[in-house]
């Protein structure tokens, strides 16, 4: 039972991970009067202020943060529902998760992820493609607190 | 051209119902960009429809992805023809 019992520990420390990221994001948020949708010009003038510029830039770094530990915790949700995950795709993940009652399907965690990667490896300066990306930011932020909190919900052991 | 016919016919298909009947593909060569390694696929679209193209280009990955299976896939959307980037595109990719 020991495995059983650190994969527990693992999970409620990714829960507790995602607490963090997420009240930071949320504290951000707060600051611009979000989330909500911002316009170009709104960007433009938030660019003009580093301190409202170091606000935006934790937002895309607790969201990526927050995404990452999502993942994982994932992984040890359906471990500790008896899923066989080392033997499973993230598609195969994806699809049982969603048979046992998460809000998700393939077409949102890819796109989930495909955000993630742009988010990482591509850097946007023109202030309309900032205002498009902080758009999908808040409509992504939204499917992961949903996707959090039913696993939170249902967080107990069905014997792996 | 390393994608099969089939492939190419799906990519062509998901790019329209993304960004719209009279959507452009170009599938671009490793060649283009040195960082590339084979297998990685390139598009560049020019998109019908430009409305919450940040959106449509996360779909369009993802779809992309869904299809194709989890190969690395990498897309450029025309902004400006002037971009080195597009004319390379322009000149050397192969439209779908």
């Amino acid at each position: 039972m020991k495995a059983l019992a650190q994969a527990k520990a693992r999970f409620e420390a990714y829960v507790r991970e995602m607490e963090r990221h997420l009240q930071r994001l949320r504290y951000a948020w707060t600051q611009l009067g979000g989330p909500r949708p911002l316009t170009e010009q709104a960007v433009s003038a938030l660019l003009a202020q580093p301190s409202q510029v170091a606000l935006l830039d934790q937002i895309v770094y607790r969201f990526a943060k927050m995404q990452d530990a999502l993942g994982r915790m994932f992984r040890w949700w359906l471990y500790l529902k008896g899923e066989p995950v080392e033997s499973m795709s993230m598609i195969d993940m994806v699809n049982q998760a969603a048979r046992l009652g998460l809000p998700i399907d393939e077409e949102t965690w890819f796109k989930l992820r495909a955000l993630r990667k742009v988010l990482a490896h591509e850097y946007e300066e023109e202030p309309a493609s900032i205002a498009q990306m902080l758009s999908q930011i808040a409509v992504a932020q939204e499917t992961l607190v949903q996707l959090f909190e039913a696993m939170k919900r249902d967080r107990g052991v069905s014997a792996p | 051209m390393r994608l099969r016919a089939q492939d190419r016919e799906r990519i062509k298909q998901i790019a329209r119902e993304v960004f719209g009947p009279g959507t452009r593909v170009f599938l671009l060569g490793s060649r283009v960009d040195p960082h590339r390694k084979g297998g990685d696929v390139d598009l560049y679209v020019i998109p019908a429809v430009r409305e919450n193209l940040f959106d449509r280009k996360l779909t369009f990955l993802a779809r992309l992805k869904r299809q194709l299976g989890d190969r690395k896939i990498d897309v450029v959307l025309a902004e400006d023809p002037a971009r080195p980037i597009e004319q390379v595109a322009l000149q050397e990719g192969i439209e779908l």
